[in-house]
């Protein structure tokens, strides 16, 4: 499997920090190629949610090095979603004391990706963060955790009406701030010529579907420097429509 | 920054800090003077990142507001000290837990005892929105609701440099620290409201209900039978209502919301359905009569049943209202709503005499209220048995401020002569024969004095004894006499005994008849335990009298 990758993230027009925080590995094992992608999106204040997103960032930094090799030698895919829940609850966990002790309230959202060349990849999420399919069309494949999904599932919204509503930066939930996490997992079989898009929720208000898609579609990705140029290109887009948050996406496009 | 061991203001020496925000601490301090413990809010300019946010001077304004506010639920502020860049304000402190800690393990509390508590809340809410201007909460949760070891409630973080900042969009935030918060709270725009508190309230009621945060799943967005069947629909009802995203769909006021708190279970539909189908029975019988009738009725019946509605809140929220003045200006309400209704004049009188007094300036307000309306009042049925109440209130509690005790006591009888007259017109009052008494004692007072004058005094003092002799029965007779109604009624005899029983022996009563009375007088003056200062005062006054007494029995009959 040929893999190509590009990442890019922007403190935005008006915050003083960027609480995002990236993870991109690649890495040629034994069973092929393996890619780790996260976004985090942090919220607290000042520095203190770009603290949050980061412990997220290192904690499956460091898993990735040390504890998936092991899962991959014994090919026991379904085993790491139960990794994945156990760290994303211990992270929660962790933030959570740390704000409690210093009385500060923080957190992070958190989407993943694993791609374990064509045998299995693995999505899990927390928050508002996003992870998306673009082949022949572009696929939202995570369910916000927010309050406004949250309403318009119960038909009291209309998707339009979220999109303007007051409310729609509350999370329901998020690492470090919630009494339980119920993370959500998605896994399967990846498909070829296909390209996977993780972003922050600053990434996806001002532009539309349709400009990602024509963006990000996979034939129009043939190098990473077209990618990243293109992620650039986007960003730069959202901040001339005034978008006030901190921006970040990341890109995979596997063959 | 306070440190631990300092002394603010030479006088309160800091204990230990008990919480912390971004922008205010507060200390348990201890009052080095009073040797009391106060909790004191710090608030400074510059936060513990080193950045302005909070303005002193709205913080200050605010503490004078607060200053000004007394409800038994909020916490006093006793003491506001400012320094260059910081407030200190000194407040008490509270004993207990904070309704959070109690739901910590997910423990839904009893639903008779929430449902307590939602009317504590809805009481110092309605204080708090009746203030003028109207202060909103805004931060109605558990955690910032105490239970005192008495069982009372609390509400702390009052107003004053709160965490409370409106959330500007696109900053990301979770739930959990805004699962209470009414819609209209988020994004800068919002209108908060009473109805932003009655929001707040009933996810607070839910969180208490079922245990379950409306931080977590499932957010606080449904019905709490569907957590638990066992639960009221009652208090369903009554919480989905409270929780409705658009503030015109929740209850309007603190008082509509306590009203059907008050009657949650006759919201339950179990109750609906009895009276359904008792509504059912009675309407096949008597459909066709009524048929034509209807439609002129109908909106007489609507209109009289809202009318109904205010009179009962009212007189729900005087009952349920912790201070006199509120609950007299409630009655009031009450009685301007409906004034032929006898409830709310009850309920008035009750008030005043609570104090075991009934002043000058309460008697005006009684006077107001009942001179408008008497008119209609006598004409309603058991309207004599408002008149003796009134004449009775009068009789024993009211204070005219007289220094002179015994001045006092002619005048209270004096004032309430005319009600007991009113008594006595109705023949069939459970009270007549006390009302006559009563009526009869006032007129020896009232005309004594001329009599004498006139010299033609001979034989109202035989009359007199024998209805000091009847109220002195019929006061032994009513074990549930309050402490105040005995103790009067032995003053006056022994009053009597001491300065007219001259005139007794004159007009032939025996010496024995007049011993007999006092000693059972004196035994029931002895027995009697006090409670109050004014009781204990009013027994030793009495006790003081006896020997007198004694000498005067004695000198009259000798003189003989």
């Amino acid at each position: 499997m040929q893999v190509l990758t590009a990442l890019h993230t922007d403190v935005g027009i008006r915050k003083q920090t960027n609480q995002d925080s990236l993870l991109l590995k690649v890495a040629q094992t034994s069973v092929g190629k393996v890619v780790l992608a996260v976004v985090c999106d942090g919220m607290g204040g000042l520095e203190k949610g770009e603290l949050a997103s980061a412990t997220v960032i290192s904690a499956f930094s460091k898993w990735f090095d040390k504890d998936l090799p092991p899962l991959l030698q014994n090919q026991n895919w379904n085993e790491i979603q139960a990794r994945w829940n156990l760290l994303l609850k211990e992270q929660n966990q962790r933030i959570g004391e740390y704000g409690k002790r210093l009385n500060i309230n923080l957190g992070t959202t958190f989407s993943g990706l694993l791609i374990i060349d064509e045998h299995f990849f693995l999505i899990g999420h927390v928050g508002d963060t996003r992870v998306y399919k673009i082949d022949s069309k572009l696929e939202l494949l995570t369910e916000d955790q927010t309050l406004v999904n949250r309403e318009v599932q119960r038909k009291n919204l209309t998707p339009e009406q979220a999109e303007k509503d007051p409310r729609r930066n509350v999370l329901l939930q998020c690492l470090g701030a919630s009494r339980v996490v119920e993370p959500q997992f998605i896994s399967g079989k990846p498909t070829l010529h296909t390209v996977f898009m993780l972003c922050s929720d600053g990434f996806r208000h001002m532009i539309s579907k349709e400009e990602i898609y024509q963006a990000f579609a996979p034939e129009k990705l043939m190098t990473e420097q077209q990618m990243k140029n293109k992620a650039i290109e986007l960003v730069e887009l959202n901040k001339v429509r005034n978008e006030t948050d901190n921006i970040s996406i990341i890109l995979i496009k596997v063959d | 920054m306070a440190s631990m061991n300092r002394i603010i203001d030479n006088k309160y020496e800091i204990l230990r800090m008990i919480g912390q925000g971004g922008m205010s601490k507060v200390y348990l301090a201890m009052d080095s003077r009073l040797n009391k413990q106060w909790a004191i809010k710090e608030i400074s300019r510059i936060n513990k990142n080193g950045f302005s946010e909070v303005n002193l001077k709205a913080a200050l304004d605010e503490a004078d507001m607060m200053k000004r506010l007394d409800h038994p639920a909020l916490p006093r502020i006793v003491d506001i000290i400012q320094e260059k860049d910081v407030i200190y304000v000194v407040m008490d402190y509270i004993e207990g837990e904070p309704l959070s800690k109690l739901l910590e393990n997910n423990n839904a509390q009893p639903q008779e005892q929430v449902i307590e508590w939602a009317k504590q809340l809805c009481n110092v809410l309605d204080y708090l929105h009746t203030c003028n201007p109207p202060i909103i909460y805004r931060d109605m949760k558990p955690g910032n609701i105490m239970l005192k070891p008495d069982g009372q409630l609390k509400l702390i973080d009052f107003g004053i440099a709160r965490e409370y900042k409106e959330n500007k969009v696109g900053d990301t935030v979770n739930l959990g620290t805004r699962g209470y918060a009414a819609p209209e709270q988020f994004g800068s725009q919002g209108q908060t409201d009473a109805r932003t508190d009655i929001y707040c309230l009933g996810m607070t009621l839910y969180h208490l209900v079922t245990g379950r945060s409306p931080a977590e799943e499932p957010y606080g967005g449904v019905p709490i039978r569907e957590l638990n069947p066992i639960l009221s629909s009652g208090l369903e009802k009554i919480i989905l209502k409270c929780t409705e995203a658009n503030p015109n769909d929740r209850y309007q006021s603190c008082a509509e919301l306590l009203y059907d708190l008050e009657r949650y279970d006759e919201v339950d539909d179990t109750y609906r359905q009895n009276q359904k189908k008792k509504l059912k029975r009675f309407g096949i019988v008597s459909a066709a009569a009524v048929f034509s009738l209807v439609f002129g009725a109908f909106a007489q019946v609507m209109n009289a049943q809202k009318v109904n509605n205010d009179y009962e809140v009212n007189l729900d929220l005087g009952d349920t209202a912790t201070t006199q003045e509120q609950k007299i200006n409630y009655y009031e309400k009450a009685i301007d709503i409906k004034p032929e209704k006898h409830e709310a004049y009850y309920a008035l009188l009750t008030t005043f005499k609570d104090d075991a007094s009934f002043q000058i300036e309460e008697e005006q307000i009684l006077k107001k209220k009942i001179n408008r309306n008497l008119a209609k009042l006598v004409e309603t049925d058991h309207y004599s048995d408002l008149a003796y109440e009134i004449g009775k209130t009068y009789w024993y509690y009211y204070d005219y401020g007289s220094e002179n005790t015994d001045d006092n006591q002619l005048t209270r009888i004096k004032a309430a002569k005319t009600w007991f007259s009113d008594v006595v017109e109705d023949p069939e009052n459970k009270h007549f024969a006390q009302a006559k008494i009563y009526e009869s004692i006032a007129t020896f007072h009232e005309e004594v004095n001329l009599k004498v004058e006139e010299a033609s005094d001979q034989g109202m003092y035989k009359e007199y004894w024998e209805n000091i002799e009847a109220l002195l029965d019929f006061t032994i007779e009513n074990k549930n006499e309050s402490e105040i109604v005995k103790l009067e009624v032995y003053k006056l005899i022994t009053n009597a005994l001491e300065n007219e029983v001259r005139k007794f022996a004159s007009d032939g009563i025996e010496k024995e008849d007049l011993l007999e009375v006092f000693h059972t007088v004196r035994s029931l003056v002895d027995e009697l335990d006090v409670s109050t200062d004014k009781t204990i005062n009013l027994k030793e006054s009495i006790t003081s009298r006896f020997d007198e007494v004694v000498k005067a029995i004695d000198t009259a009959f000798i003189e003989q």
